[in-house]
């Protein structure tokens, strides 16, 4: 609430009286709630009557996890599809500087007309939000899109589509790259050029195998101003030249159960959505693992086995804006501390649930390769579940690396070329 | 009589044995190593050293009867096996970065001592490549009889008719030549190359390819590599048609310059002697050729003047991706230069009317001319441009190059050759006189057919789109894509036979007979050419199930439909393409006898 009477003292031209309110502001009781948010877990674990760390929820007893677990999970377990072992919950703080930086700069970000951020440095944009706000859906949406995920991170998995016996009826082994070039907590990593053209990252993706798609690559731009067209180049062995591609955030990626824009969650344009908050609550999600792959199995050998925790969760619904997109609606369970996406549900414009993403998140400081890594997840796995298919698209890493070198230069056009055959 | 059966069966099952070895070998190596790559493709624990590999069976049978006009005279007739291609491919790509730092840890190591001297060069980047390709095509073993036995290739030989379809063919003093030789298997080292890189350089050298240019199906800009039309034409991925070369190529990278980001500037020089496999004369997929005289092919040097290179220039502006591109190639369509041999002693005029008088004309051909093709090494010039229109969820991608002084084969009457003997021994076009015969006082002649020269522009302009069709698809995206080429020869000749006389040169062609074969031997072309190309795919069942259409129109009356599909499911890829071709007799519509449906099981590691 004080956030927003601040946004309306900013909206009568008093931006310094602003600056000088927001920093005593949260000096004090700001402060608290703030951090309320980024740590949630620091006055104890959320504790929901029957859901013990230890126990297991089957089709017998998944009743007691009805308050907490979607109710489109709540259904695959009544139908015996998978039981959910549960874990206590993980304290997974977000990386300081990250944190300290959007509680230095709360409340100074706002949202245009266009419904672009305003005034953002760095941080979280909307640390603090007001259900009420009409813009709270939104908000939260620039919140998990300005996520801390490291200032690079390297991936080498295999996509697996699995049908309804769970047979692996395609592979695709891939390694990925991302480097961001804006909003570093520490500006060393900040890359000029790219902050003098606005591009906030860039991703690389080359298939290892099979040989029939081997040396495929995509290279995509993605700007800070959400209302900047994404810039692609794909690679294609078979005629071995580097074209310029239009980013087709409705494509099936991989030609798998998911769109381009399904990426990590969510990839998209935010202001191609109608963004709605449904709220903050405490649900049962995929809990953290170790290091270690993580296992799938239950139906079809598409759910993950590791435990499920009780966790903080901001509840987001988003409605396409294009009367052609495939989807109706997608409802995102989006963790309150590290803001990644755990869950998303997808119906179709008929109202019927289509499918469901999992994300299983690994703590790195169980992997040796990451131990030094504060501040961000492992993404080791991910899974969506096609119900109109009746099959799904599985995704785990062999090998995650975040923050380790990656020079500007290997997000180029010029090293698809050198990559290509 | 009997030991030659027995050495022609041991023949054969000797094939036989090579053909089932390879076979064999190519599936127990994907058997074997299948399980152990598909998803640990690197052969050391450090993963600097990949395998990925792929073993295909391509069937084509043929849907109709071969035209008449065909060399092949007895060739086959509907659900004959035109081919039956297994083919190997074995990629392996090292990463030597680690072994050269002395960072590697694994079983590879002991490399690093020899290895070590190249930290000396600084580089950012070293990796090496190779590819074994392995091809047998069992039509020459177990297909058609017509596929066995050696073809009729000469004039001499007569004119193909279906009556003389008899098996095996029994044409008695005909001169033959073997395709089966050269095309029934091939094992080759297909690309290996060095890639090295510093900050803004980066190296390629060794054999390999090199794409520029914009276009799918048929190219422009993207002539540097020859390709191999031995085993398909145009039905087969260009890909697959590349013939890599002996090279060196460098990109060097300006990044941002003035209003351009990633200026790249791109160099190689080829030096090779490899040039285009035409399709011969006997193959499935040989365009029927006129009567048959001693080709001789003469391919490049591997000298400075026979060097192919160029450079092209790449960079963006704003959402334009721009490039130029200037080089020097030989182009894959060859230069048919028909002549009297300089070795031979001149034709004697004479000697040639009775040779004609007497019924031996096609003998006196063959003996005294001779086919030289020769690959014309040309320049090219060209740009590319391209950009999104994220609106229509395409991309507009457009190219136009010119071909300097690229030849041209001009027509010539059904007995252009025999012009001299006809008109009373008048010295018809083509030929001059090289001196007197000092015995019979008749007149010594030499041959040389015209050869024109001429500017020729091309262009395309093609859009990519991806997006739905929900009617027909809800679950994905379609591919569709849309080409227009267009080629204009600057400097053409249009004159008709009938006004240059019956044996002189007229309208540029292709040495291809005409199938009505009435005023005109062979076949012309048109100044300004079109050829239209609609490429529509999606896939259903997450990429398992994967439709495409294929739709080709030459605007000189011909095209091609190609339904396929392709079916997936790991390691296996199973297609079923069919291939229907017609129209009229020019450009793609010289196949237009040969719609085939192909199968083809693929098992990729």
């Amino acid at each position: 609430m004080r956030i927003r009477n601040r946004s309306v003292l900013s909206f009568t031209g008093i931006l310094s009286l602003v600056g000088l309110l927001s920093a005593g502001v949260y000096a004090q009781d700001g402060d608290q709630q703030l951090l309320n948010g980024f740590l949630p877990y620091r006055n104890g674990s959320p504790q929901i009557e029957g859901i013990t760390p230890g126990m297991t929820l089957t089709k017998e007893n998944v009743q007691l996890a009805e308050k907490v677990l979607p109710p489109e999970i709540v259904r695959v377990v009544q139908a015996g599809d998978f039981e959910i072992p549960v874990q206590a919950t993980t304290d997974f703080p977000i990386l300081d500087a990250y944190m300290q930086a959007s509680i230095k700069h709360a409340g100074q970000v706002q949202l245009g007309a266009d419904g672009e951020l305003q005034n953002y440095t760095l941080g979280q944009p909307f640390p603090l939000i007001d259900p009420a706000d009409p813009q709270a859906g939104l908000k939260a949406a620039w919140n998990y899109r300005m996520r801390y995920m490291g200032d690079t991170m390297t991936t080498q998995g295999v996509l697996r589509t699995i049908n309804s016996s769970g047979n692996t009826e395609r592979a695709v082994d891939t390694r990925y790259s991302r480097r961001y070039g804006m909003f570093r907590p520490n500006p060393e990593f900040n890359v000029a050029k790219w902050e003098k053209e606005g591009t906030w990252w860039r991703e690389h993706s080359i298939v290892m195998s099979p040989q029939d798609l081997e040396g495929a690559q995509s290279l995509t731009f993605h700007y800070a101003a959400d209302t900047t067209n994404q810039k692609g180049w794909a690679y294609d062995p078979q005629s071995r030249r580097t074209r310029s591609i239009v980013v087709n955030h409705h494509a099936a990626s991989f030609e798998a159960s998911f769109l381009i824009e399904d990426h990590a969650g969510f990839q998209g344009y935010l202001h191609n959505y109608t963004w709605k908050y449904l709220g903050e609550q405490v649900a049962l999600v995929p809990g953290f693992v170790g290091g270690t792959p993580p296992e799938y199995g239950g139906k079809s050998g598409w759910y993950p086995q590791s435990p499920w925790e009780l966790r903080q969760i901001v509840v987001l619904e988003a409605t396409p804006n294009d009367s052609g997109h495939p989807y109706g609606k997608r409802r995102f369970y989006i963790d309150r501390q590290i803001y990644s996406v755990f869950c998303v549900f997808v119906y179709d414009r008929e109202g019927n649930h289509w499918r469901t993403l999992l994300h299983t998140f690994g703590d790195p400081a169980d992997d040796p390769d990451n131990a030094e890594v504060k501040g961000t997840h492992l993404h080791l796995g991910n899974v969506w579940i096609d119900y109109k298919s009746n099959s799904a698209a599985l995704w785990t890493a062999d090998e995650v690396l975040i923050n380790k070198p990656l020079k500007p230069r290997k997000f180029t056009v010029k090293e698809m070329v050198r990559l290509g055959k | 009589m009997q030991g030659r059966q027995a050495t022609t069966y041991e023949r054969a099952a000797a094939r036989l044995r090579q053909a089932g070895l390879l076979c064999l070998g190519g599936l127990v190596a994907g058997v074997l190593l299948w399980p152990a790559l598909l998803y640990a493709r690197f052969l050391d624990e450090s993963q600097t050293l990949r395998f990925n590999g792929r073993v295909y069976n391509r069937t084509a049978l043929a849907v109709e009867n071969a035209g008449g006009n065909t060399r092949l005279q007895t060739p086959y007739n509907a659900f004959n096996m035109l081919q039956n291609r297994t083919f190997v491919q074995v990629e392996m790509r090292h990463d030597l970065v680690d072994l050269v730092e002395g960072s590697y840890e694994g079983h590879l190591s002991v490399l690093a001592p020899l290895l070590k001297p190249l930290q000396w060069l600084q580089l950012e980047d070293i990796s090496y490549f190779m590819t074994y390709r392995g091809e047998y095509d069992g039509v020459w073993d177990y297909g058609p009889d017509v596929f066995r036995e050696r073809f009729p290739l000469l004039s001499n030989c007569g004119q193909p008719s279906k009556q003389k379809r008899t098996s095996p063919r029994q044409l008695k003093d005909c001169s033959r030549t073997n395709p089966r030789r050269s095309l029934r298997k091939r094992h080759r080292l297909f690309e290996a190359y060095v890639d090295l890189s510093w900050e803004a350089l980066f190296l390629r050298i060794g054999r390999q390819n090199l794409s520029w240019g914009e276009t799918d199906a048929f190219r422009l800009l993207d002539q540097i590599n020859p390709l191999d039309a031995s085993f398909g034409g145009f039905l087969v991925s260009l890909d697959d048609r590349r013939v890599p070369l002996d090279m060196v190529r460098a990109v060097y990278s300006f990044e941002d310059v003035g209003p351009f980001s990633e200026l790249n500037i791109e160099g190689y020089g080829a030096f090779d002697k490899n040039i285009s496999s035409p399709t011969p004369a006997g193959s499935p997929w040989s365009t029927p050729n006129p009567p048959g005289m001693r080709g001789v092919v003469k391919k490049p040097a591997q000298n400075f003047k026979d060097t192919r290179g160029g450079f092209r220039v790449t960079a963006r502006v704003g959402e334009l991706t721009l490039s130029a591109a200037h080089y020097y190639t030989f182009l894959d369509t060859p230069e048919v230069r028909i002549v009297t041999p300089r070795k031979n002693p001149p034709i004697s005029l004479a000697a040639f009317e009775q040779a004609v008088n007497a019924g031996l004309a096609s003998q006196f051909i063959v003996d005294n001319f001779q086919a030289n093709v020769l690959y014309p090494k040309i320049a090219i010039s060209g740009l590319t441009a391209s950009f999104p229109v994220p609106k229509w969820y395409a991309i507009i991608r457009s190219e136009a190059a010119v071909f300097w002084d690229e030849p041209f084969f001009k027509n010539s009457g059904a007995a252009h050759l025999l012009g001299p003997v006809l008109s009373g021994g008048q010295i018809t076009p083509g030929y001059r006189q090289v001196g007197v015969d000092p015995i019979t006082g008749s007149s010594l002649l030499a041959y040389e057919n015209d050869i024109a020269h001429s500017h020729v522009v091309r262009w395309v302009l093609g859009i990519d789109i991806n997006r739905y069709i929900r009617a027909l698809n809800p679950q994905q995206s379609f591919i569709i894509s849309g080409q227009m080429f267009g080629t204009h020869i600057v400097d053409f000749n249009d004159t008709s036979l009938a006004s240059a006389g019956p044996y002189g040169f007229g309208h540029f062609a292709i040495p291809v007979s005409e199938p009505s074969r009435q005023n005109r031997s062979l076949v012309n072309i048109d100044q300004h050419q079109f050829v239209n190309t609609l490429s529509i795919s999606t896939s259903f069942r997450s990429g398992v199930i994967k439709p495409q259409l294929v739709f080709f129109y030459d605007w000189q009356g011909s095209w091609l439909v190609q339904p396929g599909v392709t079916l997936t499911r790991d390691p296996f890829r199973l297609t079923l393409q069919y291939n229907y071709l017609d129209g009229q007799y020019n450009g793609i519509g010289l196949l237009r006898d040969r719609d085939n449906l192909i199968t083809q099981l693929e098992v990729v590691f």
